[in-house]
Order: C-alpha cells, then structure tokens, then sequence
C-alpha cells in the first residue's frame, strides 16, 4: 500500500512537472496580454515534432547528450515560432476587442498543428528517448531515470526562468510590463520586446516540455496538444494565473490529483467511474476552481489597468 | 442622500480613505476637492462599487451600498460618469442612453425579447432617451456611434447616460478634464441646469474656477482625511486648505489669489498639522 | 452579402434626429426572409437528392452560427464548445427515439426537450464561468465540448460508444413524414425564418442592448446597472437552446449519430461561419455556411489541406477586419458605417 502511494507520487511529480513546465507559458503571456495563447499548445507538439526531427537528422537518437542538444535547439526554434505567433496574431489586434485576437490565435493553433500533421504524417510517431533507461527500486516503488531526468530537467528550468524574472534587468522589465504597460512605456520600457520576450520562453519551454513528454511516453501524435494544453491551462489556473510559482505548483498539484484521482476513482465507485475519464479529472477541477477561488491558489487581484487589449469582455 | 460613515479603505499598508464621514445633500451641488492623491477618485469608486470599503458604511437614502454588487448600487439610484471616458464605443449614443434604461429583472427582460411585454415600455424608454439627449444638446448626434464623437461630445453623452435613469446620486468624476473653456462654460450650464430637489451632486473636480462657481459646499480631502468642509467662501478664507496644496499649482493659484494678503499665513511643514477637522 | 436591400431597409429613418418609428423595422427583414421559403420551395422541386442534402447541410449550419452569434457575436464571448450542445441535442434523438431504449417519442416534442436539455446545460456550465472575465469562457466550453464527447465515446451503456446509435426512428411532424432532403429542406427552411426572427429581436430589444453593452464594456455596464452574469448567461442558454434544436434536426436527418460527429473541428466550423457572414448578419451567415460545406465538397481531394486552409482563413480575416465583424449588428448603424467608409 505505501510502495503502491509513492510510486503514484511519482508519477504525479513526472505529469506535474510537464504540466507546470507548459502552464508556465500560458501564465506568462495571461500575465502581460491578459489573454489565453491559444497556440501554446501547439507549440508544445510542435517542439516534440521539431525535435524528432532533429534526432533524425543529427543521427543522436536515444541519447542523453544529444537530448540537451536537440533540446537547446528546439526551445531557440520554437520561441521563434512563438514570437512570430504574436506578431502575426496579436500585436496588429492591439486596442481592438479582446475577441479579435483570441480568434486570431486560435486560427494559429489550427495552421501550425495542420502544418505539423501535414509534415509529420496523422499516424502517431515511435518517439526515440531522450531521456536515460534504466529504474532504481525505491522503497518498492518503481523510479525510472527517465522520470528522475524529466522532474530534474523542469526543476532547473524552473529554477533559471524565476532567476531570470527577479534577478536580471531584462526580467524586471518583463515584470514592469506585466504589471503596468502603460507605465512601464513610460520610464522608456519598449513592451514589445518584454512581450516578444515572454512569447519567446513560454514556447520555449512548452516545447522542452513535449520533448520530455514524448520520450517519456515513446510516442508522438499531431492531436496531443490539445488536451494537454487543456491541463497545463487549468494548471495555471490553479495556482493563479499571471503568477510564475502559481503555475508550477498549480501544475505539480493537477498533477497529484489527476494521478490519485484516476487511480483510486475506480475503488471508491466501484468501477463505475473508470481510467477513461482522466481528462475529467482536470476539467472538474477548472470547474471547481473558477467557482470557489477564480483567483487561484497564488493568484491576485489582476490590476484593471493592465490592459493592453482595450474593452473586457 | 449621500451618506459616508467611518469609511476607511486600505490598499495593503496604505490608507487611502481614513475614517471619513460626511453627507451629500439632495438639491444641492457638493465638490470634493484635494490634491493628488488625496482619496477623491477612491471615494467615488468605493459609492460605485469599483473598490470594495475596508470599514464603514456608504448609504444611498439609508440603503448600504458597501455590500451589493455594482449593478445592484446603480439600482439604488446612483449613477456616475468616469474620470476616463467609458461609453460602449460601438453602438449608438441613443443605445449607450438605453443600456441605463434596461429592466433590472432578467425575466422581465427576456419577456421583452419574446414580445411578452407591452411595445410601450421600449416606445417610452426610447423617447426618454431622446429627450435627455435633447436637453444637453446632443440631439443631432443620437444615431452616430459613440465612439466617433468629439470628446467634448463624449463627455456630455456620458452625462446623458449617467442621468438618463433619473438618479438620485450623481457622481461627476472630473467632468472637466480635458475640456476647453467654451465646452467647460457649456457643461457648467448643464450641471447647473440638472440641480433638482431630490438629486444629491456629487463633483470631483481639479478645474477651481468652475468648483468655486458652481458648488454649494465643498469637501476638501488631503491624505484620505477630511480636512474642512463648508462653502465656497468659507473654504477660500481656510489656510489649512491652502497649504494642503502647495505645489498643486493649477488648483492653488485660485485659492491663494483669493487668500492673498490675510496676515495670519502659517507655514506647515507637509504632513503636520493637517488633521483638523471642522465640523 | 453586402447588397441585400432589404434586409437594411428600416436603416434610413435612423438618421434623424428624434425617436424613429421602431416598429416598421422588423418587416423588411420579415419580407427578405419571406424570400428564402420561395428559393428554397423551388430548389427542393427541382434539384436531386445529392445537392439537397448539400443544402441540408448549409441551412443546418446557418442556423448553428445564428445560434452561436448570439453569444460571440453579441455578447462578445467565445464559446469554442458549442458543439456540445449540437450533440446534447443530437443525443436526445437518438435515444428518445430509437430502439436503444425503445422510447419513441414524437419529434415536435423531442425538438423541445433537446433544446431544453441544452439550454440547461448551458445555464449549468455558464453559472462558474460568466461571473468572471470572459476568457475563460473559451477555455471552459473547449473543455466542455471535449468532456461531452468523452462521456459519448465512454458511457457505453446509454450512448453506445463510438459505434453510435444507429436505425433511429424516422421523424414526424403534425402527421407530416420527414425523410428525404427534401423534406428537411422544408422543415430546415422554417427554422431558418424562426431563428432568424428570434435573433432579430434579440437584437433590437433591451435585452440585445444589454448584451451590447457587455461587449463593448463589462464595468461600465455594470455601473448603468445591468447585470452582467445574467444577461451572459440567458445569452448563452438562448445560444445553447437554439444549439441544442440543430442538434435534433441533424440526428433526425442522419438516422445515425456517433461521438465523431461532435469534435471541436465542428465548434470551430461554426466560428468560422460567423466570422466569415460576418457578425449578426443572417445572409452572412448563409453565406459562411455555403463556403464552408460547398468548398470542401468541391476539393474532396486536398481535403488534408481543409483545416490548415480554415485556420488561415480565419487569420486572416481577423486580421483584416478585427473590428468591422466583430461589432456588426445588422440595421442602421450597420449601414451607416459601411456607407460611411469603414471608418472603424
């Protein structure tokens, strides 16, 4: 019973640490343009097609060192793609309705996950690992170094991304827009590049994400971004949207209860709720949270005035 | 009436609004003046229900106001124009007036979709708002979309649509800002015109000349206190007053051209002394 | 789409000045629609079953946008799974009257609940979600549309699964038999001239002004005393309502439904037909439901290509008119602005 609870705490760390690394993305971008990047989650497979290209043309399948190659490319080639989204997307909707550019991103998302199917085929891909093989017997639960390399690799991420934000100048610009863009404009603070910025790493990150996901499941298809993104959304939602910690403890926290959940849901009704509804878990959850505590767990008051977008819904 | 009692509201270690109570009477025009900062704008938004009060009550005719949504706040006869013009830029000036005029009751609302409802009621609702537009002079510009209107125009929409309910509170969050002199002159004639036995005035303004010439008392504000209140003529003759806004030099000017040459001219030193409250 | 007289026909007494005759408004808009029966009776005459069934579909989908123009295109919220309430009502038919459960109910009365049914689940799903800001709408009915068809796809006992309820009952209305296109085309043309009134009044009374002032402006709304989650969510249960209804029609239509019917691509076709019409206008949305069923059609052969085409498309739209189709209400002050050169 105990080795049965760890080993179902580690799994949640391992779909946590994916979910938190792509709620990341949708928090910073909500965070600035007050907006749901639709495209996020296409980015997300996007950056594991990206990379299983990459593996092949580099020839450095399955192994670890070429993983952080192909990992460093694919997050500079996918924060591209992301920045791009933005200024297609979203920068010439500024000071229009809030619906425009939601439209607009979501007309994205369908153009890049068709581009992805149309390129990498509508049949799922055997996905090489990254990651390294091999598991270690903890207390009778079961650690494979794949999902030791996976929460390590978001840790320090993570860890980078909070740095960045509060420690160096560029971050506390990104913050001064987040918070204020008409403010931050004024003491001579370009927003644009504070949110081509966000809509670098967001991506970016969303991207190594899929590559983890992939290696850790072995398998890629076109259509796994929607649910996922669905998640990771949630996630941020959770923790507080517009907050970085938010987002990774939101998504840690999903990640708990969608894998307890899922587990012990079939004991508690006796099979009549099923491992087939695992995505309700989370929608139940987004549901629940906008109803008790729409601010989130770490969530604040959002500030009326930061509104790039001019009318609210 | 108007009624705040004790209201108090902090914004984490600061208190903008620090145990203030005073009343603003129907029939009458009452200004809120103080300088930057002082807890005006945070004064209106708290009656209107933008920012929640920390402690005190706020009361419309004896209806507390601090616990209702904003809507419900509207419905209890209060009604406000904004320091940064907010009109439904795309539809009409005549529906920007109608969406003041819609039934409260969502049943009642949806009957009218249905045609449940007798087709006098819109008829009515519609020429009310054409008669508001009528009296501010804005009669012509009633079928042109909100949003492209001079902004002077959207200003005096945004009045229409504030009064068009028939309010019992009017808030007027600096009316003035941005107008010029002729268009100040014009809106000083429409406040003027709107003064009304059972409409209590609320204006918060930085314009001193149309304060000193339009209101019947005065609130002066500094720091989230209320620091005197009495007429215009009173006001003027209060040092306290003045001091509380050096370096406010559009607004001082009036005052101390109106104070100039009292012997009794104390210097306070910023944040001493200005506590006093007259009663 | 853009010179259709009458249905702007009331427009020019919204010049002067003073209180314009209201009332005379509707009846242009009645007299164009008036039209369509007429097209639609001589079409089913003569054209075979293959184009009618194509007609079939457009008119279906005309109707969805409507239905979900009350929601996007009034009250400025995106619903993304509004394919849930299509395939609520969908269900309905099929297991009300089908040998699934061997209930046979009659279709006029089916019609009503499925719709119902509908409205109700939005009203549930709109309670959580409309308080708050509306982007989260979005986010939510993507997840609803995705829970529905996973309840579809799993609750194997009621709905069958992925295999579908197949050989459900052949409808009845008023003792008139429905099964061939031609008949739907009769039966969708009268719903057609229905939502379209419904939605016009929606438009022109308070309650479409309500919902306008939300769009444009939720605080400030709330400030003239309107109050926004309601409004929102009568909205966005009339949407489902009417959501719900084509959902009926489509499985009396089809005889067969499955989970596959109801994936977001549907949601996201009948965005497009909206945002390709243009926003409140019923001959647009006629004419973004024939572009999005006939195109595909006539390139059955690149129809990898479909989806990444529609994604563009409605970029680029977007982009070239972000506000133009958002806030188009059809009537005067739609008129004026496309005489007065587009100046928004």
């Amino acid at each position: 019973m105990g080795a049965l609870i760890l080993q179902q705490a580690i799994n949640a760390l391992t779909v946590g640490s994916i979910y938190a690394l792509i709620a990341l993305g949708y928090t910073m971008v909500y965070g600035v343009l007050r907006l749901i990047n639709f495209a996020h989650s296409e980015l997300f497979t996007a950056g594991a097609f990206i990379g299983l290209g990459l593996a092949g043309a580099l020839g450095i399948a399955g192994h670890p060192t070429g993983g952080l190659l192909v990992g460093l490319i694919t997050f500079v080639l996918v924060g591209l793609a992301g920045v791009s989204v933005e200024i297609v997307a979203y920068r010439p909707l500024r000071g229009t309705s809030r619906l425009a550019p939601m439209l607009s991103a979501l007309g994205m998302a369908v153009v890049i996950q068709n581009a992805v199917m149309l390129i990498g085929g509508r049949r799922p891909m055997i996905y090489p690992s990254f990651l390294p093989s091999g598991v270690i017997d903890l207390y009778g639960a079961i650690v494979s170094y794949k999902q030791i390399t996976i929460f390590v690799v978001a840790v320090v991420l993570m860890v980078g991304l909070e740095l960045f934000v509060n420690r160096t100048n560029l971050g506390v610009r990104i913050r001064a827009v987040a918070e204020n863009a008409e403010t931050a404009s004024l003491v001579g603070i370009n927003p644009n590049m504070a949110i081509s910025l966000i809509f670098f790493i967001g991506p970016g990150l969303g991207a190594v994400a899929g590559i983890l996901y992939s290696s850790f499941y072995g398998v890629a298809t076109f259509t796994m971004g929607f649910v996922i993104g669905m998640k990771a959304f949630t996630a941020a939602i959770l923790g507080g949207i517009g907050s970085i910690p938010g987002a990774v403890l939101g998504g840690f926290l999903l990640g708990a209860i969608e894998t307890f959940g899922t587990a012990w849901m079939p004991v508690l009704t006796g099979g009549v709720i099923g491992t087939e509804y695992r995505d309700i878990f989370a929608f139940s959850v987004l549901v629940l949270i906008l109803l008790f505590r729409p601010a989130g767990l770490l969530g604040e008051h959002v500030s009326e005035e930061t509104r790039v977008y001019k009318s609210d819904f | 009436m108007l009624t705040f009692e004790h209201v108090t509201k902090q914004f984490g270690a600061l208190k903008a609004i620090d145990d203030v109570s005073f009343e603003v009477r129907p029939g009458i025009i009452t200004a809120v003046i103080g300088p930057n900062g002082a807890g005006k704008s945070t004064l209106v938004n708290m009656a209107a229900g933008s920012y929640g009060v920390s402690s005190g009550r706020i009361l419309v005719d004896g209806v507390e106001l601090q616990r209702l949504p904003k809507h419900r706040i509207a419905h209890a006869g209060l009604a406000r124009t904004y320091q940064n013009i907010r009109l439904f830029d795309g539809m009409s000036v005549v529906k920007n007036l109608e969406v003041a005029l819609v039934p409260p009751r969502v049943g009642r609302l949806v009957a009218d979709t249905f045609g449940l409802t007798p087709r006098a009621a819109a008829e009515e609702r519609r020429a009310r708002c054409h008669d508001v537009l009528a009296r501010l002079g804005l009669a012509p510009y009633a079928e042109r979309q909100a949003g492209s209107l001079a902004y002077g125009q959207q200003k005096l929409v945004e009045l229409a649509r504030a009064i068009v309910g028939g309010p019992r509170v009017l808030l007027l969050d600096e009316p003035a800002a941005g107008l010029n002199h002729g268009e100040t002159e014009l809106l000083k004639q429409h406040i003027l015109a709107l003064r009304a036995p059972d409409l209590a005035m609320v204006l918060i303004e930085h314009d001193m000349k149309l304060i000193m010439s339009i209101s019947d008392t005065i609130v002066v504000m500094n720091r989230g206190q209320v620091l005197a209140q009495g007429t215009a003529a009173d006001i003027r003759a209060n040092i306290e007053v003045q001091e509380a806004y050096l370096g406010q030099p559009g607004a001082i000017k009036d005052i101390e051209a109106a104070a100039r040459g009292r012997r009794n001219r104390v210097r306070i030193r910023e944040g001493e002394g200005l506590t006093w409250h007259q009663p | 789409m853009t010179s259709d007289p009458p249905q702007t026909g009331g427009a020019a007494a919204g010049a002067q000045a003073l209180a314009p005759p209201r009332t005379t408004r509707v009846w242009p808009g009645a007299l164009a629609m008036a039209l369509v029966p007429v097209l639609a009776l001589v079409a089913g005459q003569f054209l075979p079953a293959y184009p009618l069934r194509i007609l079939d579909m457009i008119l279906l989908y005309a109707i969805l946008g409507l239905g979900l123009n009350i929601i996007v295109g009034y009250a400025g919220l995106l619903d993304l799974g509004y394919v849930a309430f299509y395939a609520i009502g969908a269900y309905s038919w099929a297991l009300l009257a089908s040998g699934q459960f061997d209930i046979h109910l009659p279709f006029a009365l089916v019609l009503l609940i499925g719709a119902s049914l509908a409205g109700v689940a939005g009203i549930l799903l709109g309670i959580p979600v409309l308080r708050l800001r509306g982007d989260y709408l979005a986010i939510v009915t993507l997840g609803f549309g995705e829970i529905i068809r996973v309840l579809m796809n799993n609750l194997d006992g009621v709905t069958n699964g992925p295999q579908g309820i197949a050989r459900i009952d052949e409808a009845h209305l008023f003792g008139w038999t429905l099964s061939t296109p031609q008949d739907f085309l009769y039966l969708l043309v009268a719903m057609l001239v229905v939502v379209f009134l419904f939605v016009w009044r929606i438009q022109e009374s308070a309650l479409g002004t309500a919902l306008s002032a939300v769009r444009e402006d939720q605080d400030a709304a709330r400030g003239c005393g309107i109050d926004t989650t309601r409004v929102k969510l009568v909205a966005f249960a009339l949407s489902a309502f009417v959501g719900g209804g084509c959902g009926v029609v489509f499985a009396a239509m089809q005889r067969f439904v499955s989970p596959e019917s109801f994936t977001f691509w549907e949601s996201l076709i009948i965005v497009l037909v909206i945002v390709i019409g243009g926003l409140g206008n019923p001959f647009g949305a006629l004419l973004g439901a024939t572009l999005l069923i006939l195109i595909p059609e006539l390139l059955r052969a690149y129809a990898d290509y479909r989806l990444l085409l529609y994604g563009m498309a409605l970029v680029i739209i977007i982009l070239a008119r972000p506000r133009g189709i958002i806030s188009r209400p059809f009537g005067p002050s739609w008129l004026m602005r496309r005489l007065g050169g587009g100046k928004c």
